[in-house]
């Protein structure tokens, strides 16, 4: 698990991109990363073209929807993903075993409060990797478990009246045959 | 030690804290600013499920198997009506059929005997904790009413409810025992007679077609009656029922063959396969097609087919049709039973003609099969039991259900072992057995009614 020790990325390239968050923090990132966020993307583009004739170039993008902790998550498992990547550009099945590998520990810290918020931001930021892999983390814990826990598992309250909810479970008997202990 | 995503130290993501230059943010629209007028009053741990627009639990709830995503419907009032939205149903049914799926399936064993004391039961011959009480039937049928089951098509049933003791026409209705839709058909044409017969020639087909291109929360099913030949006809009538319609129309059908199947052996339900409704007549498989009425392929059954003996079945087995045949029954002094099976290739070449090859996949004799947990069954079946054959696996080429006796086994035709499913009652060892295939796809097959659960 050498990886924690910066590895020089390999598709560096000098160009910083500055993201300021919400809550004001600023984060300087690699362009190859940005550009991994196509609401970034969309956004560096645009204003390049606009700027096209001024001479000026735009490096500081406002992310008026996204905080800085679900943001440096992003970063990281962005770089992860674009490392991964990097290094087996041509056996995509290592790719995916190391992928896999990386977001099984990735997972191990992080909770499922995060895990709504990063959805978020992903969904925001338009980084559709991270957008599928938190929504399949959050599938396979509630997979196969009980109402009840899917409830406490994202803080919901049921909203239903009176009776409404026992039609339900008695209409839908059979889906609540073989559920998971909690 | 892993992962430190919250390490914005690192080389390359510097934090600052004081942005040196001040940005004014464009707002483009009020929406934007109120949701982060939103986002700052509240702390930042405060985020739940219920921040997310439903866009984003659909694409949680995407990612769920098929029976937690219909159990988190009870979750609240939103999840309720997300799952429930049609598009979410067509979601799955794309997927299963980009994945193909090994969709859980059942064959329903229903047996009928007038001597029996509870006629129609259903066995299912696989242990599967969706089909443990499919309830098929709607509450106010549950008195009094005599029902079975007449043909199948995925997950939907065609059922026939007839009041007990009463000389009267029954009703049918078409069912979708996991999601409790039901739907009264009107009654068939009258002077058609077969609609009291005890096993009308019937079949149901749905067509998923409808369900990726239109905007429409159930499919189109079709229900076809073929009468009872009394001669030998050169084209007959056929009573097709229409759920876009819900009326019944009568077609002619002219079949390239009409002699070639007669009536006491065209078996009784019929085999969705292809748009097209198979029955397996003496000599020729004919397929009906009852969205383009009056259509009809034919195929002459394998050269070796023992023509004029009943104990046949017609299935599908992954993605082909699949008929089999037992010989050597009544025969006393027969060395032994063979069970022939054969699928059909090649059906797309030459469309409309004659296209299609049978291929022979197995032909044993069943004396030579054993069982490793069951010794004494193979000694029964050394000494030429009461056999049947039921159906074939839909996924698996090698396993067939048989009837021995009073005892449902599976066969492995390539290992030649037999292993016991489940023992019937006492008092139908020789009654007449309907098999029907009931296969759930990714989502339960949509049709129009109101739920009777």
């Amino acid at each position: 698990m050498s990886n924690q020790s910066e590895s020089p990325n390999p598709t560096s390239s000098s160009n910083k991109i500055t993201l300021k968050t919400s809550d004001n923090e600023v984060f300087e990132v690699e362009e190859a990363v940005a550009m991994k966020f196509c609401t970034v993307k969309q956004y560096f583009d645009d204003e390049n073209n606009n700027n096209v004739t001024s001479g000026t170039s735009t490096t500081l993008i406002p992310l008026p929807n996204v905080e800085s902790h679900p943001l440096a998550i992003l970063i990281t498992y962005c770089k992860k993903h674009l490392e991964i990547k990097a290094n087996n550009a041509d056996n995509k099945k290592e790719m995916e075993i190391d992928m896999e590998h990386y977001e099984r520990e990735f997972l191990k810290n992080v909770m499922p409060q995060e895990l709504t918020e990063l959805i978020l931001a992903a969904n925001y930021l338009n980084f559709k990797e991270a957008l599928d892999f938190f929504c399949r983390a959050v599938a396979s814990a509630i997979q196969n478990k009980s109402v009840e826990y899917v409830r406490k598992f994202f803080g919901l309250e049921s909203d239903f009246k009176p009776g409404e909810e026992e039609k339900l479970r008695e209409e839908f008997a059979w889906s609540f045959e073989g559920v998971d202990e909690d | 030690m892993l992962v430190s995503y919250l390490s914005y130290q690192d080389s390359d993501i510097r934090r600052i804290q004081k942005p040196k230059t001040t940005i004014t943010v464009v707002e483009d629209s009020d929406d934007r600013r109120t949701i982060q007028k939103r986002k700052r009053t509240r702390t930042r741990t405060a985020t739940t499920i219920d921040d997310l627009p439903k866009s984003l639990v659909l694409e949680i709830l995407h990612r769920l198997d098929f029976k937690s995503a219909m159990r988190c419907r009870s979750v609240s009032k939103e999840w309720c009506s997300v799952v429930s939205d049609p598009s979410f149903a067509r979601y799955f049914v794309n997927r299963s059929i980009v994945d193909h799926h090994h969709c859980p399936f059942t064959l329903l064993l229903q047996y009928d005997a007038p001597w029996a004391k509870n006629k129609n039961i259903l066995f299912p011959l696989e242990e599967e904790p969706y089909f443990k009480s499919l309830p098929y039937v709607p509450p106010i049928y549950q008195q009094n009413v005599d029902i079975s089951i007449r043909a199948s098509c995925h997950d939907l049933l065609l059922c026939y409810a007839v009041v007990a003791g009463y000389n009267t026409a029954g009703v049918y209705y078409v069912v979708n025992p996991i999601t409790g839709q039901w739907n009264a058909l009107p009654p068939l044409p009258d002077h058609y007679t077969y609609i009291d017969s005890e096993w009308p020639r019937v079949g149901l087909i749905c067509n998923y077609g409808t369900l990726h291109h239109k905007q429409q929360q159930q499919i189109s099913f079709r229900v076809m009656f073929v009468p009872e030949f009394e001669n030998i006809p050169m084209e007959f009538k056929v009573q097709i029922f229409s759920s876009d319609t819900s009326k019944w129309k009568a077609y002619m059908v002219l079949c390239p063959a009409p002699h070639r199947f007669v009536s006491w052996i065209f078996s009784f339900q019929a085999v969705p396969y292809n748009g097209l409704l198979f029955w397996c007549g003496e000599d020729f498989l004919v397929g009906l097609d009852p969205y383009n009425s009056g259509c009809c392929r034919c195929f002459q059954l394998p050269l070796e087919w023992n023509t004029g003996y009943g104990c046949h079945t017609l299935g599908l087995c992954n993605g082909a049709l699949r008929i089999s045949q037992l010989s050597g029954i009544h025969y006393p002094n027969f060395p032994a039973y063979v069970l022939s099976v054969w699928d059909l290739n090649n059906y797309d070449e030459d469309e409309g003609g004659e296209g299609g090859k049978w291929c022979l996949e197995h032909q044993l004799c069943l004396k030579q099969m054993v069982s490793e947990k069951s010794p004494w069954l193979t000694n029964v079946v050394k000494k030429n039991p009461y056999l049947l054959i039921l159906a074939c696996h839909p996924n698996d080429r090698d396993i067939f259900y048989l009837k021995i006796n009073s005892t449902v086994v599976s066969c492995n035709l390539r290992r030649n072992t037999l292993e016991v499913v489940r023992d019937l009652p006492d008092d139908c060892p020789h009654a007449l057995f309907n098999v029907l295939d009931f296969v759930l796809p990714c989502w339960p097959t949509p049709i129009h009614s109101s739920p009777f659960l």
